[in-house]
């Protein structure tokens, strides 16, 4: 057996697991339709798990699970319970796709729906999935959500770099037939860029994310960078710990934000910095990780371009990460080399 | 072909190689080579310079696009590869290996490997010694911007010297106070710079000893300083002989220095020892006489081995000396000029170490147990550690041999000597003194059967109805003549045995494998890769080799591996020594 199927056969037999949710926390976020920032409930549902479970730095589908419909719902009722008292964003993600069939089903997807509806105080719900699942019908599933936004993982524009080195099963054509779609039905889609998919070089994966970003914004409202970071059983893992892999610096975040953040100001850009500073997760030197982190959740919340300015978080490796984007040509994957 | 642009390796020293990569209009680049990444840079668009080189990546095998060179594209036709992702070989020192050796392996001998971004002055010298032949500042520039100040044996942070302990232009032109109190930018440019200098410099000392031919000593030396390093030469030594026997010269005119405990696991030392048991076949004697080593060599010139020799004199036909040595092993006096056997050194204390006993025990047994039948006894003039390694073998393999000297006694004391001559009269019974002739001719016989595999040294020397051999010469250059015309000399400063083309016409049937087949043409000095049709497999640089083709015959020196002969398209296979037209072939 192989060592991941391995690790979460162990984790699946846990059935009190299939109760709660895997996750859920209270943040916040930019409410793009108001223009302002407001709490947000981020609610990680246990399902059966994503259907693909191929792509090379996802280790998310672990977190699966044999879960119910029923489950689902009580997982959800548990999770409510740390609703605020004001407005908020409701995110469920399922790590997987929220429109299979297999994880959510019709009728629980229309229950939830109608609770949102009932609950004033939520303004929007936001939802994952892969392309191949968005259809008519389950987006009228949905069609009592007011603010409905359904975010999808392109991880980039480019096929080559989609197929090859994420290995993610779908093109850029299967993602915009998918986004109009959602579209058309009033619905607005939040797609996800990864920077720094595995043999891309700092700067290639850099002018990647901005080129990626420019061909999706068309069809965004919300553009999510995900800073690539090394999670635990996965291929990723593997070339990792095999120093043919480093995670992204922060300064590529930075950039790669002001960068699609001046071309399109209607977009709204946000980047979560999971692991930053930390070997695994995008980060520097080790001396700034903490504030160009804090930096870039500043931005998440307020879109104001001023929090990233260099003046204000810079650092002498910056000088370090510049020479690796100048040598890049002659680098040949080495920049890997570099790390803390 | 000056408009062509390629790759030519000039001089090659174990798997490290000194080329010349030719580009369009004439310039040229020699390997070892150190690319400035930021002139590089620079140049870029410029059409003439850079580009002017075809270049080919070689991607990792973890790699999703990942295809063997070989398989992926046949006619490939570059000037270099670049192995990519080369950062993975600072994983472990097993990658290490494993991601230049692979890559070396891959892709053909005339194309130069270029290993990008993780040079240091640290692992140059090793990086070449594997057959690396291009580097770059890349690390060494990126280290200064992080205040990192290279070392010629590591590195470290600029906060924590006192002073800078180098003479570079840039080190020589501040102090370090100075250095200090510049802005970031300047301070950190300059230690980039400081370090390119150092690694600049550390190259062209590699490509020193390349051309002299002692890259091994100074990798030796050099890796001592990290763990890592020396864990990646110990792997090569143990795994991968096979890719440095097929590199190795097979003589040099440098001694071997044997100062670290790798030195015992050379090609050089291996190979020796093999040859010992599969290319020599001792000459009829019935005592065998075991013999310690000297520290002059070839060990009949030193003092001590003018006392053995003089003791056993007038018995010394019934005799036959083997010399017990360490890293060698055993040495049979025939064999004393040979390299590296007349040039090698060793620290000498009187205390082996494990390593050494159990190599040299293992060596002497099993000469012995190849030998033994051809002996009536086996007497031992050794003391110390020598004694215990021969009695300890004596013992396992349960059989009797002769001490000459008592414990404690020096080899060699007027007493140990005067029980040596004592004993030896008494088991040889009549006396028999070795004619200069006899001894001459073993060794001339000896060593042409260790270059060339035993039976050319019986074709050589060996006198039909009629022949008079001679051989002339003073101790070691001995010269072989028959009839007026030479066969065959002993080059001392090589320890090799050079032919002549009559001599080599007189054993051409033993010694197939050292033939190089060329084409249709009469070669005038060298005979370059394209002329070679085939070339014996074992064929090593410095080789003494015969060619043969439709116009000409002749002997001369190999100047790379046979493999490699048949696989370049470039350079000197073979420096030409002797020719002869074959007029009967061009016309018949």
């Amino acid at each position: 057996m192989h060592p991941y199927a391995k690790h979460s056969e162990k984790y699946k037999k846990n059935k009190n697991k299939n109760k709660t949710p895997v996750a859920s926390w209270l943040d916040y976020d930019f409410f793009a339709e108001e223009q302002k920032p407001i709490k947000c409930l981020t609610v990680i549902l246990r399902t059966v798990g994503c259907r693909w479970r191929k792509c090379t730095p996802c280790g998310y589908w672990h977190e699966s699970a044999d879960v119910t419909q029923e489950n689902i719902l009580t997982q959800l009722e548990h999770s409510l319970r740390n609703s605020p008292e004001e407005d908020f964003i409701l995110k469920f993600f399922t790590s997987g796709s929220f429109l299979d069939e297999r994880e959510i089903s019709s009728d629980t997807r229309k229950e939830i729906a109608e609770m949102v509806k009932k609950r004033k105080g939520i303004k929007k719900l936001i939802v994952e999935t892969r392309p191949e699942f968005v259809s008519e019908d389950k987006v009228t599933d949905l069609k009592n959500v007011e603010h409905l936004e359904v975010a999808i993982g392109l991880e980039t524009a480019n096929d080559l770099i989609r197929s090859n080195y994420i290995n993610k099963g779908f093109s850029f054509d299967d993602y915009r037939t998918a986004s109009e779609l959602v579209n058309e039905y009033g619905a607005t889609v939040k797609t996800y860029l990864l920077l720094k998919p595995p043999f891309l070089s700092e700067k290639r994966a850099l002018e990647d994310v901005i080129k990626s970003a420019e061909l999706v914004a068309p069809y965004s409202s919300t553009i999510s960078l995900n800073l690539c970071n090394v999670q635990k059983y996965t291929r990723l893992e593997e070339l990792w710990k095999r120093k043919y892999y480093r995670p992204p610096w922060l300064w590529s975040a930075v950039e790669a934000i002001k960068e699609i953040k001046k071309r399109d100001e209607n977009v709204v850009v946000m980047s979560d910095p999971v692991g930053a500073g930390y070997r695994r997760g995008p980060h520097n030197c080790g001396k700034c990780d903490f504030r160009v982190k804090e930096a870039i959740k500043k931005f998440n919340v307020t879109q104001n371009l001023s929090v990233l300015e260099i003046e204000g978080i810079d650092c002498e490796c910056r000088e370090v990460w510049h020479a690796l984007l100048k040598f890049d040509a002659f680098l040949f994957g080495g920049d890997n080399l570099f790390l803390r | 072909m000056s408009k062509c642009k390629f790759y030519e390796v000039r001089k090659r020293d174990g798997a490290a190689r000194i080329g010349k990569l030719s580009l369009r209009g004439g310039n040229q680049l020699q390997t070892p080579l150190m690319l400035r990444v930021e002139s590089l840079i620079e140049k870029k668009n410029e059409e003439e310079t850079w580009n002017a080189l075809r270049g080919a990546v070689l991607l990792p095998e973890v790699h999703p696009l990942f295809t063997k060179v070989k398989e992926a594209i046949p006619s490939l036709r570059v000037n270099f590869f670049v192995l990519s992702f080369a950062c993975s070989m600072l994983n472990s020192p097993r990658d290490f290996v494993r991601r230049i050796i692979d890559a070396r392996n891959e892709i053909p001998p005339d194309v130069a490997l270029w290993v990008p971004a993780i040079a240091t002055v640290e692992n140059a010298a090793l990086l070449f010694y594997m057959g690396v032949d291009v580097i770059d500042d890349t690390n060494a520039v990126i280290k200064g911007y992080q205040s990192i100040y290279l070392l010629e044996e590591g590195e470290v942070r600029l906060s924590e010297l006192d002073d800078l302990p180098c003479n570079c232009s840039v080190c020589s032109s501040s102090s370090i106070d100075e250095l200090r109190q510049k802005d970031n930018k300047e301070r950190t440019s300059l230690i980039a710079k400081h370090n390119t200098l150092v690694l600049e410099k550390e190259v062209k000392k590699v490509k020193e000893r390349i051309r002299i031919g002692n890259l091994r000593e100074y990798v030796e030396m050099k890796v001592k300083a990290s763990t890592f390093l020396t864990t990646v030469l110990r792997i090569l030594d143990i795994d991968e002989e096979e890719y440095f026997e097929y590199r190795t010269p097979v003589a040099r005119n440098q001694c071997m220095k044997v100062n670290t405990m790798e030195s015992l696991k050379r090609i050089e030392v291996k190979r020796f020892a093999r040859r010992v048991l599969e290319r020599y076949e001792p000459p009829a004697r019935k005592i065998l006489l075991i013999l310690p080593c000297s520290a002059r060599k070839p060990y009949s010139t030193s003092p001590s081995h003018a006392k053995f020799i003089e003791a056993i004199a007038d018995y010394r036909g019934h005799m036959h000396e083997l010399i017990l040595t360490s890293p060698l092993g055993v040495v049979p006096r025939e064999l004393e000029v040979i390299y590296p056997a007349a040039s090698y050194d060793i620290p000498v204390t009187g205390y082996w170490d494990a390593e050494e006993r159990e190599w040299v025990s293992s060596c002497l047994r099993a000469y012995i147990e190849r030998n033994l039948r051809d002996y009536e006894l086996i007497v031992a003039h050794l003391s110390g550690a020598y004694k215990e390694i021969c009695s300890s073998v004596a013992e396992k393999l349960g059989i009797e041999v002769v001490f000459t000297c008592e414990d404690g006694e020096e080899a060699t004391s007027k007493e140990a000597l005067d029980s040596l001559k004592e004993q030896i009269a008494e088991v040889c019974g009549e006396r028999k003194r070795l004619s200069g002739y006899e001894m001459k001719a073993s060794v001339i016989k000896a060593m042409a059967d260790y270059q060339f595999g035993i039976g050319a040294g019986n074709r050589l020397r060996g006198e039909e109805e009629g022949e008079r051999i001679k051989i002339t010469g003073k101790f070691p250059s001995y010269k072989l003549s028959l009839g007026g015309g030479v066969l065959a000399r002993i080059v001392p400063a090589y320890g090799l045995l050079a032919l002549t083309v009559k001599g080599a016409l007189r054993i051409e049937d033993s010694i197939s494998s050292y033939k190089v087949e060329i084409g249709d043409f009469v070669p005038k000095g060298s005979i370059l890769a394209p002329g070679v049709v085939n070339a014996g497999e074992q064929i090593r640089v410095n080789d003494e080799v015969v060619f043969s083709g439709e116009k000409a015959f002749g002997v001369g020196r190999a100047k790379m591996s046979g493999w490699e002969m048949l696989e370049s398209r470039w350079g000197v296979a073979v420096q030409v020594r002797e020719v002869e037209k074959d007029e009967s072939k061009t016309f018949g």
